[in-house]
């Protein structure tokens, strides 16, 4: 505003140019400079100066309007001017230019309409009563209108600084809410980053644990393996004797303990011969290879011959569907086929009139399916579910070792088999037995490559 | 206190500012000093006209006393305009400039009342019509006799219809009513002093 109070007083000076009124212009304008200035140092906390300025203002119009001779479009500054106040936004500014504009008017009109000749006031010859009261309405109304508009400019500052204080207040929270929620988020992110870590270093823990873990089961195996292979040539040594033994003696007494000796060491073999079995099914690699079905299981049935003769003789029937090429490996196979045979004699039913065993055989591409079953004492279906425990020997009398099924179990999950039992007591059982065909993955594993 | 104090010294400024627009309107209406060594002219003396300012057609010479210099003679251009404009058939008007220091040539007369009429510099003719001031009118009558020598008009807007003295003096004239019996407002000089 100072700016503008300096280009009123710069204005007169400019007018003083058409008509001489340096005295005016320096003279009026310098008093209405210094009127405004002296009272806003003077009381620089209050508005008066801002009064002071409106009255200031009014002078100024009357200032150009003297100066440019009764020019009447010089009342516009006095509009100008109402507009300025408007930035300060207090309606009661308009009132000391009002005054000034009234008193002015009034007064001049009165004395020039009294005949007074040294007064020269308008340049209209009909400036009465009538012409004074809308000459000042028009003014008024023009000045009540910025008035109006300083009012409402101030109304709607104040609430826009109220809205914003109060935006500004919510901002405050929001970014509290937000700084306590992030101080959360961080330590949830803390918490979960502490997991994470714990469950690496849980995972290293483990992983050293199993690899430790698995060094000592191949340990272990190897141990086994040794130790059983070790065992087993002084128990052929000590059958070969026991047999020589026999014949020999024709002491009653002294062939049943040998005989008692026999059975004690033929099942020590057994013990030991599954936990070769175990052994081998642990620590060798799997290979497939083709399998030929009908050969395995005359290799096995070979092998058993000497068990079956010591037992009932059991009828065999082997029945091979092999419509194609089926890969697994050899040695798992062998030794679930062997056991599984080997199971059927030795729990044969004694009451039966012709203890069978049946093996049926078919292929296809994806699978191959083993069917195993006898006429034997059967299993009680409570029990069924514990036969593939290590040890578990479902009579006390059992001959096995409580190993055989286990390792069908243990050399199937290698094999990515499965077996299913479905036997009653005293009928007899079926396992039924699923291996993948090793051709397809093998097909697979090329098609990779 | 402080405030009563501000109050008063406002006071003393507004009365400051009265007191200049006060000064300013009494300098303007007082009357031009006569000079020392001015002859006065009387109304019917004859003037010697030595210029050819006469179409032939008319019977009344209108001069206009004009310093461009002189605030008076500049806000009253308005006035002499609108006499022309009414009475440019059948009065001779001219411009009689008086103005020292800065030269004008007529052409730029002309265009400050944008009018085409004779402008004359010569200062004599002020001496010989007894004007002693600017603006002032003078009207001399078919017989190259000063019919009226004075101001324009009482106010100084030149619109008070009552006042209008030039515009009476001319009606009168044209009109050969009976000559108007000016009151001292039109015959004693206003306005800024010639130039010596």
């Amino acid at each position: 505003m100072n700016y503008f109070v300096i280009g009123y007083f710069a204005a007169g000076l400019i007018f003083a140019w058409f008509y001489d009124t340096w005295l005016i212009a320096l003279g009026v304008g310098g008093l209405s400079l210094i009127s405004y200035y002296s009272v806003k140092s003077a009381l620089p906390d209050s508005d008066l100066y801002q009064y002071v300025l409106s009255a200031v203002y009014g002078i100024f119009t009357a200032q150009y309007i003297y100066q440019m001779h009764g020019l009447f479009e010089m009342h516009f500054i006095a509009f100008i001017s109402s507009a300025l106040l408007i930035t300060y936004q207090n309606l009661k500014l308009q009132i000391p230019i009002l005054i000034v504009v009234v008193v002015h008017h009034a007064v001049f009109g009165y004395i020039q309409n009294s005949g007074v000749n040294e007064v020269y006031f308008t340049q209209l010859g009909y400036f009465d009563l009538q012409t004074f009261i809308i000459h000042i309405l028009l003014a008024a109304i023009i000045f009540f209108i910025c008035g109006l508009w300083a009012y409402q400019l101030n109304r709607y500052t104040k609430k826009q600084h109220d809205q914003a204080f109060e935006m500004e207040k919510l901002q405050k929270e929001s970014l509290l809410s937000m700084s306590k929620n992030l101080h959360m988020t961080n330590e949830g992110l803390n918490e979960a980053r502490k997991t994470a870590i714990e469950k690496k270093l849980h995972a290293d823990e483990l992983e050293i644990s199993y690899k430790k873990l698995s060094k000592t089961n191949q340990e272990l195996d190897k141990f086994v393996y040794s130790l059983s292979h070790d065992l087993r040539a002084p128990l052929t040594s000590m059958l070969g004797l026991i047999e020589i033994t026999e014949e020999e003696t024709e002491d009653r007494l002294v062939q049943t303990n040998l005989s008692m000796l026999k059975r004690s060491v033929n099942k020590l073999d057994c013990l030991i011969h599954d936990i070769l079995n175990y052994s081998r099914n642990s620590r060798i690699e799997i290979t497939d290879e083709e399998i030929d079905f009908r050969e395995m299981l005359n290799d096995a049935l070979s092998s058993l011959q000497y068990l079956n003769a010591t037992h009932r003789n059991v009828e065999i029937h082997v029945d091979v569907e092999n419509n194609t090429s089926f890969y697994c490996d050899k040695l798992r196979l062998a030794l679930v086929l062997k056991s599984l045979i080997m199971n059927a004699i030795q729990y044969q039913d004694l009451k039966a009139a012709q203890p069978f065993i049946n093996i049926r055989v078919k292929n296809t591409e994806k699978q191959t399916l083993i069917t195993v079953s006898d006429n034997g004492i059967g299993i009680k279906k409570e029990l069924q579910e514990k036969i593939f425990e290590m040890f578990y020997r479902v009579c006390l009398y059992s001959e096995g070792s409580g190993l055989g099924l286990y390792i069908v179990s243990e050399a199937l999950a290698k094999l990515n088999g499965r077996i299913e039992i479905d036997s009653e007591l005293g009928r007899g059982t079926t396992f039924n037995i699923y291996i993948p065909n090793g051709a397809v993955s093998l097909a697979s594993h090329t098609s990779k490559s | 206190m402080k405030i009563g104090f501000i109050i008063l010294w406002l006071v003393v400024l507004f009365s400051g500012i009265v007191a200049f627009f006060w000064y300013n309107a009494w300098v303007y209406s007082l009357p031009t000093v006569v000079p020392e060594r001015y002859k006065a002219v009387n109304r019917g003396e004859h003037i010697q006209t030595k210029w050819h300012v006469r179409s032939g057609k008319s019977n009344a010479v209108f001069l206009h006393f004009f310093n461009p210099g002189c605030p008076c003679s500049r806000f009253n251009i308005t006035q002499f305009r609108s006499l022309v404009k009414q009475y440019g058939n059948e009065v001779d008007f001219a411009v009689v400039v008086v103005s020292a220091g800065k030269k004008y040539t007529i052409r730029e007369i002309q265009k400050k009342f944008h009018l085409q009429i004779p402008v004359f510099f010569d200062t004599a003719l002020a001496v010989s019509c007894g004007v002693y001031s600017t603006p002032q009118a003078v009207i001399i009558d078919a017989r190259d006799k000063l019919y009226y020598r004075g101001n324009y008009n009482k106010d100084r807007y030149c619109i008070n219809k009552n006042s209008d003295y030039a515009r009476i003096a001319l009606d009168s004239l044209l009109q050969q009513k009976v000559e108007p019996v000016f009151s001292p407002f039109a015959l004693t000089a206003y306005g800024c002093q010639l130039p010596k």
